[in-house]
């Protein structure tokens, strides 16, 4: 289990089998849920027709123990600027986060020695090579912060992982992504992936700021320049005056975005120029990795990781012949590591449908006593490709939901990626978002390297990695830079026979394919979960398993 | 509703900033409630309520929404963020109806008082925020009546069980403030009292720059 920060989740192993993975805002439906993943676990468990007595062991992600120090620690060392934030901590600490553990226990109604602790750079490494297909390799986790460290260098072979080196705070790649993410009126610990987008629609010219900020050494390990963050003294914002002294005022807290705001611009060369410093010092840190394990494989881990635009850069320069990456790399994902590295077992994971089900019976019969309509399909992959051909959007329900943030083709919003219109359409009215950030690409692999930079590898089927497009056919899935967040899928993925008939009724290849989620949700887990997202979606139908659904 | 809420309302209202904050309480409190009907929905076996619930979930994540872009409007930053969804777990299916119910009972008079202090104060738009939703809560109101008289052997009983639990989390939530007042004043004494240690820390664990050693290796405990 991992949790009590944000993105509780829990994963399920059972006789040395991965069963099931599960983030709890998919069962709580509080995005990015911080609390403990009580509910992913029990829906896990009920899946595999468990209770949690079944349970012999619980690995927590991290070491409670270890976290209160730090916090005590750097509390006391940025005297007397940690004042206003210390009670909060306090608070936290000893109201929650201490007895985590116990709450466990509690929660689950099974005695307190069965749950155990672990270290949460550890279990970032553990989530990215004991899924990884590699037998050995070097591992590179990078995140805001675990107990005392921000940044790992590993090395993994069969299923023992040992430790190089890492690195302390304050010297933390994520909490400098999160002082801009404030900077940027966006919320910290959520809204870093919208700075990544806006990237695309900026030129570097901060970039000496950001060197100056992010200084690197030979070794690959760098040093953060603590003066223009603020993550103890304000940690809801994350940035202090300084770094408005050096990129200018900071954004309104939830503004809404416009490309025509005279400020846009500014915003988005701040975030070109730290994504290009993040570039740089992640390759540094790659490359040192590679010098010291002498590796051909590398696993990436840590909120950091979930950073397409930087794992793309590594794979691009980096010394590696492979790189994989999780589909739930950020904090999430330490559940899994800690259940596989607990248990010291391996599980290469070929897909991202480890959550729960949605049931098409019960939504059948809530559907029809809501009064909608209902009717059952004869050849779902058919009817759907017409829709999408017609240039229709259409919420796509299949299987067990995705582990990790993306939607990878199990709960989606699909639509013709040709169609900018539509996509507009979608961007303003069914998946609002910033007017920057374009939808992600999905296609088959035997069409991909026609469409996209290269050819698909382990990382594109989970979309934590981002090519070059070669054409300008797909514009509603392209950034303005030409670079496109795309997900390869192979013949066993629910959307592959999709994909195929689409391209027979229209004669392309691509799809829009965007998680199934309102605005603010998370993405659709269960029936109940699809049917309010109808309601609040009228004229947009949708496809559960056979069962076409519409308002 | 009574003289003292009325007049308890008219002072709550009578800035544009306070109608603000106002906005986003409400409009918390309506993600709230949403999701603790959707995630009734969910665990509610029988269709009927279970597709009552979630046309309830429908109704009262428009009124956050409608609640948020009104504090939007009047300078909020319009974030919603809710915690919710726990309540019929908690509270088992009679009394979690009941208790909605009188939920929604106490917003009609409140939206009503709030409806008539706004339009006197001139807030027109605002005002028709409260009126456009009433319809809607006096639905909320009468189906979960109707489903609490079909649920409880004893609905009055329930009525007065769910009466008397959300007194005890008003004094929860009373206590609970003060504790929090009481804690962050100790822990700021706590933290002044600390600095010599402040001081003594920088010397013995200074911050750390570069590779520190590896880990030890060890499995979980
Ligand atoms: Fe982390
Ligand atoms: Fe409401
Ligand atoms: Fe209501």
């Amino acid at each position: 289990m991992s949790g009590g920060y944000h993105d509780a989740a829990a994963a399920l192993v059972v006789d040395g089998v991965l069963v099931g993975a599960l983030q709890e805002e998919r069962i709580s439906r509080i995005k990015h849920d911080p609390g403990l993943p009580i509910g992913a676990a029990l829906a896990l468990l009920a899946q595999e027709g468990l209770s949690p007595q079944d349970v012999a062991s619980v690995f927590f992600h991290e070491d409670p123990y270890a976290h209160l120090e730090r916090v005590l620690l750097w509390s006391l060392r940025s005297f007397p600027k940690g004042l206003k934030a210390f009670p909060q901590a306090m608070r936290k600490q000893l109201g929650s986060d201490l007895w985590v553990l116990d709450s466990i226990a509690e929660g689950l109604g099974i005695p307190r020695g069965r749950i155990h602790k672990g270290e949460h750079h550890r279990s970032h490494a553990a989530s990215a090579f004991l899924c990884s297909p590699f037998e050995q390799a070097a591992i590179l986790t990078v995140d805001g912060v675990g107990e005392h460290h921000s940044t790992g260098l590993w090395q993994g072979q069969g299923a023992q992982i040992s430790c190089l080196g890492q690195l302390e705070l304050p010297h933390s790649l994520g909490l400098l992504w999160a002082g801009v993410t404030g900077w940027m009126g966006l919320a910290v610990n959520r809204g870093e992936h919208e700075v990544m987008g806006l990237a695309a629609h900026g030129q570097p010219r901060f970039s000496d700021v950001f060197e100056r900020w992010l200084t690197q050494s030979e070794d690959g390990s760098f040093e953060v320049d603590p003066a223009p963050l603020a993550w103890l003294s304000d940690p809801e914002r994350g940035f202090g005056p300084a770094m408005e002294a050096a990129l200018g005022p900071a954004r309104a807290f939830n503004a809404r975005w416009s490309l025509q705001d005279p400020d846009f611009q500014l915003r988005a060369d701040v975030a070109a120029s730290l994504q290009q410093r993040t570039n740089e010092v992640l390759l540094g840190l790659a490359t040192a990795l590679h010098e010291r394990t002498a590796s051909p494989n590398l696993c990436v881990a840590g909120g950091v990781a979930l950073n397409c635009r930087a794992i793309a850069h590594i794979q691009a320069h980096g010394p590696f012949e492979q790189v994989f990456v999780q589909p739930a790399a950020g904090d999430a994902g330490g559940a899994l590591g800690a259940v596989l590295s607990g248990l010291g077992i391996r599980a290469p994971m070929h897909h991202a449908a480890w959550g729960v089900c949605c049931d098409a019976g019960r939504a059948q019969d809530l559907a029809t006593e809501l009064g909608m309509k209902v009717e059952r399909v004869e050849d779902p992959v058919q009817r759907a490709a017409a829709h999408l051909a017609q240039g229709q959007a259409l919420a796509w329900v299949k299987g067990r939901c995705e582990w990790g943030p993306r939607g990878l083709g199990n709960r989606a919003i699909l639509a013709s990626a040709a169609d900018e219109a539509l996509g507009v359409r979608l961007s303003t009215q069914v998946k609002p978002r910033a007017p920057f950030r374009p939808f992600a690409p999905i296609v088959s692999n035997t069409s991909f390297s026609e469409h996209f930079e290269g050819r698909p590898d382990l990382c594109t089927p989970f979309m934590t990695t981002l090519r070059q497009s070669r054409n300008d056919l797909s514009p509603a899935t392209t950034h303005v830079d030409g670079s496109a967040r795309v997900q390869s899928v192979g013949p066993k993925d629910a959307l592959h026979e999709v994909l195929a008939a689409f391209e027979k009724e229209s004669g392309q290849s691509v799809l829009l394919n965007t998680s199934l989620n309102g605005p603010g949700d998370p993405a659709v887990a269960r029936e109940t979960d699809a049917l309010a997202w109808l309601m609040a979606h009228p004229g947009t139908p949708m496809l559960i398993d056979d069962l076409w659904i519409q308002t | 509703m009574d003289l003292w809420t009325a007049a308890a309302s008219r002072l709550s209202l009578r800035s544009p900033a306070r109608v603000a904050a106002r906005m986003s309480a409400f409009a918390r409190a309506e993600r709230g409630s949403q999701l603790d009907m959707l995630l009734a929905a969910s665990q509610t076996q029988d269709l009927t309520l279970a597709s009552q619930f979630l046309r309830h979930a429908h109704d009262e994540s428009r009124h956050a929404r409608a609640f948020a872009n009104r504090a939007r409007e009047l300078g909020e930053d319009g974030w919603i963020h809710a915690d919710g969804g726990r309540l019929l777990r908690q509270l088992g299916p009679a009394k979690f109806l009941a208790f909605v119910h009188q939920g929604e009972a106490r917003a009609i008079q409140r939206f009503l008082v709030i409806q008539d202090t706004l339009t006197q104060n001139g807030d027109t738009r605002s005002a028709a925020i409260f009126g456009a939703l009433l319809d809607d809560e006096t639905r909320h109101a009468s189906y979960t009546r109707t489903a609490l008289d079909s649920v409880a052997e004893n609905p009055a009983a329930e009525l007065r069980n769910a009466r008397r639990w959300s007194l005890w989390q008003g004094y929860r939530r009373l206590t609970a403030s003060t504790a929090k007042g009481l804690h962050d004043a100790g822990a700021w004494l706590l933290y002044l009292s600390l600095f010599p240690l402040a001081f003594w820390l920088r010397w013995v664990r200074p911050v750390r720059s570069g590779w520190v050693e590896s880990a030890p290796e060890r499995g979980p405990q």
